[in-house]
């Protein structure tokens, strides 16, 4: 399998540089002007500020959307009456573009910190409300007797009961979140923020630097790549070691 | 602790499109400490639903219960242990929820003839296993009312047997007051100091009888007894 794989990242490499030397045009450059272009961007000290400003930001947008879109999901999915109240502005908001979304804020709060995390964050969160709640509503109500006949007290109950059933949705909102989120906060930066990998794209855009464009994207796109495989996956794995032993 | 009194004027399930279904009526027990009851009755005839009043789980019906104990233990027809929890941590979370310091893990799983299982999960267990495990668990909070649904319920005969083993070797001790749901008589005599019989549904009780010594050997003497 890993072999496929490989195999596959080479022939995409491959043809990325066949296409790049056929056409010999400054739209396309071939990976080594990609690699220039990241060695000269590190040696600048630009890349790397760049990469912990956005990262940062995704962070922050992140855990913001996954702490207040599962507080909303649980109470949606558990009580009617928190769902039906809820359940229109959720419906509003996840079908509002998040470019919509980022230009309000910006136009409404001023074009701070804040205004961008928030953003993303608000774009975001309709979709963990939604993942979760169905967590929520999918609870063993049989677990939920055993800590009411224990006296589970609440905090108990959250850690032994709700919580490593919420897991596997809690998992697939964080995934499938941080993937949406880093994308949105490229753009929040582009419209405007002043550092970060969003706005070194734009600069880059305006001075026609593919390079440049290519270089800042795939090393971000690395970093977030790697902060699945190295917290995501394993979060995910912990939670899911009783169902394996079950099984 | 004080006399255990569950009173029942009526006890009616809601019913989607139809109306209420009423399950019990007109049920007064007490249950004096240390006492073991067996309730006996038809299937479906509201066993369950009275213990779940017993315990407190459901509060929606006519009638109180006073004097209900603070420290009950459970085991419910499916064993429900929390299936991401080690046995052991099973009933150490039981015990820290009731305000107890860390229970004898080892000790109360080989009462229930699970010794060595203690950092197993749920999952890895049988379901003889696992509500014998279960019954640990409720073991763990040192209960002052232990209530049994159905303990012999789907196990195979050697589960079976092993499992009234272990209750009968529990309920010995007489320092639990504990009520036992079976629709088997056999189960009732073995285990039992009284049995309550309840009508089918909606149920009422239909007879109270202390279990005669010679019903322990021949249960057709309680048959008789519940019958007269």
């Amino acid at each position: 399998m890993i072999l496929w794989r490989a195999a596959s990242a080479a022939l995409l490499l491959a043809l990325w540089w066949v296409l790049a030397a056929t056409l010999q045009d400054r739209a396309l450059p071939d990976p080594p002007a990609v690699l220039a272009a990241l060695r000269a961007e590190l040696a600048a000290g630009t890349l790397l500020p760049a990469l912990a400003a956005t990262l940062a930001r995704v962070a922050g947008a992140f855990l913001l959307a996954m702490t207040l879109g599962s507080a909303l999901g649980y109470a949606m999915g558990r009580w009617r009456a928190a769902d039906a109240a809820a359940d229109p502005w959720v419906t509003l908001v996840l079908n509002i573009p998040a470019l919509v979304v980022i230009l309000l804020a910006y136009i409404w709060f001023g074009q701070t910190e804040a205004a961008a995390i928030g953003a993303v964050a608000l774009a975001k969160l309709p979709n963990v409300v939604v993942v979760v709640r169905e967590g929520a509503r999918a609870l063993d109500p049989s677990l939920d007797e055993v800590a009411r006949l224990y006296r589970f007290g609440p905090l108990m109950r959250l850690r032994e009961v709700v919580l490593p059933q919420l897991a596997p949705f809690l998992a697939a909102a964080a995934r499938s979140g941080l993937a949406i989120v880093w994308k949105i906060v490229l753009v929040v930066e582009l419209l405007g923020r002043p550092s970060g990998v969003g706005f070194e794209l734009h600069l880059r855009f305006q001075l026609f630097d593919v390079a440049g464009l290519l270089a800042y994207s795939l090393s971000f796109a690395a970093v977030m790549l790697g902060v699945e495989a190295l917290a995501l996956r394993p979060a995910e794995r912990r939670a899911r070691a009783w169902r394996d032993a079950a099984a | 602790m004080p006399l255990l009194e569950l009173r029942i004027r009526r006890k009616a399930q809601p019913r989607a499109g139809g109306p209420a279904l009423e399950v019990l009526r007109d049920v007064a027990l007490d249950f004096p400490p240390g006492s073991v009851t067996a309730l006996l009755g038809p299937s479906g005839c509201g066993k369950t639903t009275l213990l779940r009043i017993l315990t407190g789980l459901d509060t929606a019906f006519e009638g109180e219960v006073r004097h209900r104990p603070r420290r009950i233990g459970m085991v419910f027809q499916e064993p429900r242990l929390l299936p991401w929890r080690s046995l052991a941590e099973n009933l150490r979370i039981v015990a820290a929820a009731a305000g107890l310091p860390p229970p004898p893990v080892e000790a109360l799983l080989a009462r229930v003839g699970l010794e060595g299982w203690a950092p197993r999960l749920p999952g890895e267990l049988s379901l003889g296993m696992a509500r014998r495990a279960a019954l640990a668990r409720a073991l763990a909070v040192r209960p002052e009312l232990l209530v049994l649904d159905e303990p012999f319920a789907s196990l195979d005969a050697a589960n079976a047997v092993r499992m009234r083993a272990v209750i009968a070797a529990v309920l010995a001790e007489g320092a639990t007051t504990a009520v036992l749901v079976t629709h088997a008589v056999e189960d009732a005599a073995a285990l039992a100091g009284r049995v309550a019989m309840l009508t089918p549904r909606p149920a009422t009780l239909s007879a109270l009888v202390a279990v005669p010594e010679a019903a322990r050997r021949e249960p057709a003497v309680l048959q008789s007894a519940l019958a007269g």
